[in-house]
């Protein structure tokens, strides 16, 4: 157990400062999947969490009374249930897009391992410190700052969480830098385009079927 | 020796455990509708630098009516108004009053409470009756004090117990800024606003650097700069108390704007 969370504790610092090197000993050492999916849990839950406390937080601002009291019980009992369909939601997305770069990285000719996809992804979550970091420091802040503050964590999550995962790709799957890069990006488009599909489908049928706009 | 991918990866564990932590503290705790029940509860929570007179009354009041969040609102309600206590500032108390008698009458579940609020003796005395017929707030920490009142305070007593000072007003009270500065400085000052109706203006003094300064919103009609032009505008010597001190007479008056001012009165206060 002390041995897990010590690797646990190399790969992540490992991934920030030497991604090549990190995937390349998870790979030799035959990390599980275990571990990405945990490091994918705890970023999805603290994410979530971290960011909705800083719009309940400009929710609350301009109430006094029981009015505060009220949305605090609401949100308290509302939270960890978000917490829990988000992080359900980004297991399915991590396997969904585990799926969409395996096709892809076998179309640019790569070694295409499922389980080593889903690792380097798993672990590319970890990037998300940066949302977290941005949404506890805009506690101390008010006004429109903390809007800026959060986005800015959001942008810095996408960069860094492309370049771990390009850097990752391409040392497990064997692909070149580039390839590798194009295959992630691909693979977001991709994601974007189905997630948006399912959203527009689920919508029209809801409304077929209960006639509601 | 540890090496670095060691110590970010725990960096890294700290933040994820720390934004799932933080917040859910922050929600059950900070913003929690608290309900304050001792001088240590609203002394931790408030950063109001008082002490609470106990009183069977005012545990209740202040179990029922008080809720504070860490940001240092402090909010009494009562039936005809709801105070804003707001002490963001390390050394301002910013109050306001808003009426609302049916909504919070209800809200309250009470239909004619009369109770007292008193938060320590040298800081914030609220007593509140019926139809909120009297606000008294003797303070010596307060620095900056505003009040703003919606309407129908029949009485608005202020005073600071260092400037020995007092100000009562009557009737129709629309707005009221009243601020303190610089307690131990030279310059004192006390400004007052308001809309109009202002039947009864009553200022006791017994510092000469205080300066008053009285507004009404009609415009600006005269100026007077000592209590015996006070006097003369005034009509009549009577409400002046001929035993003002040298340093009294230093006291500087100015009022602006008169259109149903009725009286005007200045007198010693405490000890010269």
């Amino acid at each position: 157990m002390w041995c897990a969370s010590v690797d646990l504790l190399y790969d992540l610092g490992g991934i920030f400062t030497s991604p090549k090197t990190a995937f390349k000993i998870m790979v030799a050492e035959g990390r599980s999947n275990a571990y990405s999916l945990l490091t994918l849990s705890l970023f999805s839950v603290a994410t979530t969490i971290s960011v909705a406390t800083v719009f309940i937080r400009g929710l609350i601002q301009p109430f006094v009374g029981p009015l505060v009291g009220l949305i605090n019980y609401t949100t308290l009992i509302a939270l960890p249930i978000l917490a829990i369909t988000v992080l359900l939601a980004d297991i399915i997305r991590w396997l969904f897009e585990g799926g969409i770069a395996y096709l892809l990285v076998k179309v640019f000719g790569g070694r295409a391992s499922y389980g080593n996809l889903l690792l380097v992804i798993g672990y590319s979550k970890a990037s998300r410190v940066f949302i977290i970091a941005t949404s506890l420091a805009s506690s101390v802040i008010t006004g429109p700052a903390v809007l800026g503050l959060v986005i800015t964590g959001f942008v810095i999550t996408l960069i860094i969480e492309v370049i771990i995962e390009s850097l990752g790709i391409s040392v497990t799957q064997n692909l070149s830098v580039g390839a590798s890069v194009a295959t992630v990006i691909l693979t977001l488009v991709i994601e974007f385009v189905v997630i948006l599909s399912i959203a527009l489908a689920t919508t029209s049928l809801t409304h077929l079927i209960t006639g509601w706009w | 020796m540890v090496s670095k991918e060691l110590v970010i990866g725990a960096l890294l564990i700290a933040v994820a455990v720390l934004g799932i932590a933080l917040p859910l503290t922050y929600l059950s705790v900070t913003h929690k509708e608290l309900r304050i029940t001792s001088l240590g509860d609203l002394l931790r929570l408030s950063k109001i630098p008082v002490s609470i007179l106990s009183s069977k009354e005012l545990e209740l009041i202040y179990s029922k009516y008080v809720n504070i969040t860490k940001e240092g609102r402090l909010s009494i309600k009562c039936l005809n108004c709801v105070l804003v206590i707001n002490n963001s500032l390390s050394n301002a108390l910013s109050i306001k009053v808003f009426k609302s008698k049916s909504s919070l009458s209800s809200w309250l579940g009470v239909s004619e409470p009369k109770y007292e609020v008193r938060v320590g003796s040298d800081s914030v005395n609220v007593l509140v009756s019926n139809a909120v017929s009297v606000i008294e707030l003797p303070t010596t920490s307060v620095h900056e004090l505003s009040i703003e009142v919606a309407n129908g305070v029949s009485k608005l007593l202020l005073s600071n117990i260092n400037l020995n000072a007092s100000l009562t007003l009557s009737n129709s009270v629309l707005k009221t800024d009243l601020r303190y500065l610089s307690k131990d400085g030279l310059r004192n000052q006390v400004s007052i606003h308001m809309s109009n109706s202002l039947a009864k203006l009553m200022i006791y003094c017994s510092d000469c650097r205080i300066k008053y300064l009285s507004r009404l919103a009609n415009g600006l009609s005269r100026l007077y700069v000592d209590h015996e032009e006070v006097a003369k505008a005034v009509g009549s010597s009577t409400y002046v108390d001929k035993g003002f001190s040298e340093s009294l007479r230093k006291l500087v008056i100015s009022i602006e704007g008169s259109n149903s001012l009725a009286e005007v009165k200045v007198m010693r206060g405490g000890a010269d």
